[in-house]
């Protein structure tokens, strides 16, 4: 048996500066009219790297960026790894409640972001300039990038905490780089051509962007923050765009309403919800030897945990299409509810274990100890992340996905704790009681998320007013879209509120 | 109070051109509701961010007209959207 190659975990900048100096003159970044090498780039980074310094960055600080999606962020994000430390990219248009409580989890941050941004706690701004400028600035007195351990934290990833306080993914260099390169996923390394699209606050921001830029590729930003069919085709003609990642609901929006558009990619990743047979299908029957591959995962576990190029077959396995087979340096075990691990095709609950890991969740000791907790696998005492998800080995080896034990849903490719919603509903004037919902379509994927209330008598805010007061306290992915006022809320037996009840209500 | 779809919160307003009529058929096709008036929120009729998106591609489809979702979440109401819609066109 021959051993399987599998890329080697690095430094994020460090990955990115090797290509830089292998190949300075490859493309690494298109954005608007800006086209830039892997030279500038890193050099525009390392100008910016010494600004950040000046200003009291120092290695293992955890720098916020509030800087929207382009060529600008993404210096900005290699610049603050250059001088040692990590970054959280946080979105402006979130509201600025929930931004202020994500500060208020760092020790007096150095907090960058675009001029104008000092009202939502940025404390030093950099206004854009084209990378060639910034590369050019720093010419006399370049700054020296720090090296860094692979443990060492890059990025922190916030995502919805089920008390209504997000909680930040503290995720290690290691994690980023360990499955990108030579023996690593399909459709990254030099001469291919991935689109950015995602989020820039979400862990497949990192999957996009780093996966080519550690790997020798190039990246495509796309200004919009929702891809239309129309531009999708574009990138793939005028760009050369060949690999992507699009989440579920977008992926099978794209194949309902323009199938075509898909032509001339070269590999296509999907995931962040439950795939829908009927959509594989139909892009398989099209497209039948373009690579489309089932990504799942969560950000514990950064960006993906398995992967599975999806055959027409699967389409018709009972339990949803699989899930696949562990991404590079990461290792699946399933385990039962008292720790035993399940027997073969026996269901349990997906524990990660390898360089994928996070280091833990910021400033949450006690969630860091029970979500990642040390396990002996195969002799030996490792740090797992217990994902909460469930799932079952075929016996092929194949990982199936059998849903959630609590109350975490995907909408859009979204993660969101319904507790969170709650808990912004609860603060809203005039509600009594409440309970937030998802409803599922015919292929098991959430449609919507509703919320039914019970108002305090005398109070009778609209459902737009609710609506409202929720846009100013969540971010506008987790605001409901169905507001279902009742006189009271069903009950079980025991006196809970009967979700699976609200769940079923016609649509 | 309604079951399922958020509550329509005002007087129904018949489109007043063919753009109007066009573009709220369309809506109330991907939104799944009987008509869309001029003065009818798109959120208050259920829109996500993903229904904005297709709403556009089938306006853009249909009408060859380019189309940005970021008009609809911005300016929510038919007449308004349909005014971007304009605009953009010129």
């Amino acid at each position: 048996m021959t051993e399987v190659r599998t890329p080697q975990p690095r430094g994020v900048h460090t990955a990115v500066l090797r290509h830089a100096e292998a190949s300075p003159a490859a493309l690494a970044l298109v954005h608007g009219d800006q086209r830039v090498d892997y030279r500038t780039l890193t050099e525009a980074s390392a100008t910016l790297a010494g600004r950040l310094v000046g200003w009291g960055v120092k290695p293992g600080d955890i720098v916020p960026l509030l800087v929207p999606r382009g060529a600008h962020l993404v210096a900005v994000q290699l610049a603050v790894l250059m001088s040692g430390a990590a970054y959280a990219t946080l979105d402006p248009r979130w509201p600025a409640s929930r931004i202020e409580a994500i500060l208020s989890q760092l020790d007096d941050p150095v907090v960058l972001g675009l001029p104008g941004g000092e009202p939502l706690g940025v404390t030093r701004t950099i206004a854009p300039e084209p990378l060639a400028d910034l590369a050019r600035a720093g010419a006399e007195d370049r700054f020296e990038p720090v090296s860094v351990e692979l443990d060492d934290p890059a990025m922190v990833f916030f995502t919805s905490g089920s008390t209504g306080v997000p909680k930040g993914v503290l995720t290690p260099h290691r994690a980023v780089t360990r499955m990108f390169g030579p023996g690593g996923l399909d459709g990254f390394g030099p001469g291919r051509i991935a689109a950015q699209v995602a989020p820039a606050a979400w862990d497949m921001y990192a999957f996009e962007l780093w996966g080519q830029l550690t790997a020798g590729g190039a990246v495509v930003v796309v200004d919009d923050n929702h891809l239309m069919p129309g531009r999708l085709r574009a990138l793939v003609a005028d760009d050369h765009v060949d690999t992507m990642w699009l989440t579920t609901s977008l992926f099978n929006l794209i194949v309902d309403e323009d199938l075509d558009a898909f032509e001339g990619l070269e590999t296509l990743y999907v995931g962040g919800e439950k795939q829908s047979p009927r959509h594989v299908r139909m892009f398989l029957e099209r497209f039948p030897g373009l690579p489309l591959w089932n990504g799942f995962g969560p950000a514990e576990n950064c960006m993906l945990t398995s992967v599975h190029r999806m055959v027409p077959a699967d389409t018709d396995v009972p339990s949803g299409i699989p899930v696949g087979v562990p991404v590079p340096g990461t290792t699946v075990v399933l385990l039962r509810e008292d720790g035993s691990p399940a027997a073969p095709g026996e269901r349990g609950e997906i524990v990660t274990f390898g360089p994928g890991v996070a280091l833990g969740y910021l400033r949450n000791e006690l969630l860091t100890r029970e979500r990642f907790p040390e396990l002996e696998v195969a002799g030996e005492k490792r740090r797992a992340y217990r994902t909460g998800d469930l799932g079952l080995f075929d016996d092929r080896g194949i990982l199936h996905y059998h849903g959630r034990g609590d109350r975490q849903v995907k909408l859009s490719g979204n993660r969101i704790e319904l507790g969170d919603i709650e808990a912004a509903a609860a603060a809203t004037p005039g509600i009594r009681t409440c309970a937030a919902v998802a409803r599922t379509d015919e292929g098991g994927t959430v449609d919507h998320i509703a919320l039914v209330y019970t108002l305090v008598e005398g109070h009778s805010p609209t459902p737009r007013e609710v609506r409202r007061h929720l846009a100013t306290l969540l971010p506008a992915y987790a605001v409901p879209t169905r507001f279902e006022p009742m006189d009271e809320l069903p009950r079980r037996e025991n006196g809970k509120v009967d979700l699976t009840a609200l769940e079923r209500r016609p649509v | 109070m309604t079951e399922n779809h958020g509550v329509r919160e005002v007087e129904y307003e018949q489109p007043t051109n063919e753009l109007e009529e066009e573009i709220a058929a369309v809506m109330a096709e991907v939104l799944s509701v009987d008509r869309v008036g001029r003065r009818d929120s798109f959120y208050d009729l259920g829109g996500t961010s993903l229904s904005a998106i297709r709403i556009c591609a089938r306006i853009e489809r249909r009408l060859g007209l380019r189309v940005d979702p970021l008009w609809l979440l911005d300016h929510d109401e038919l007449a308004d959207f349909a005014e971007q819609i304009r605009l953009g066109a010129e």
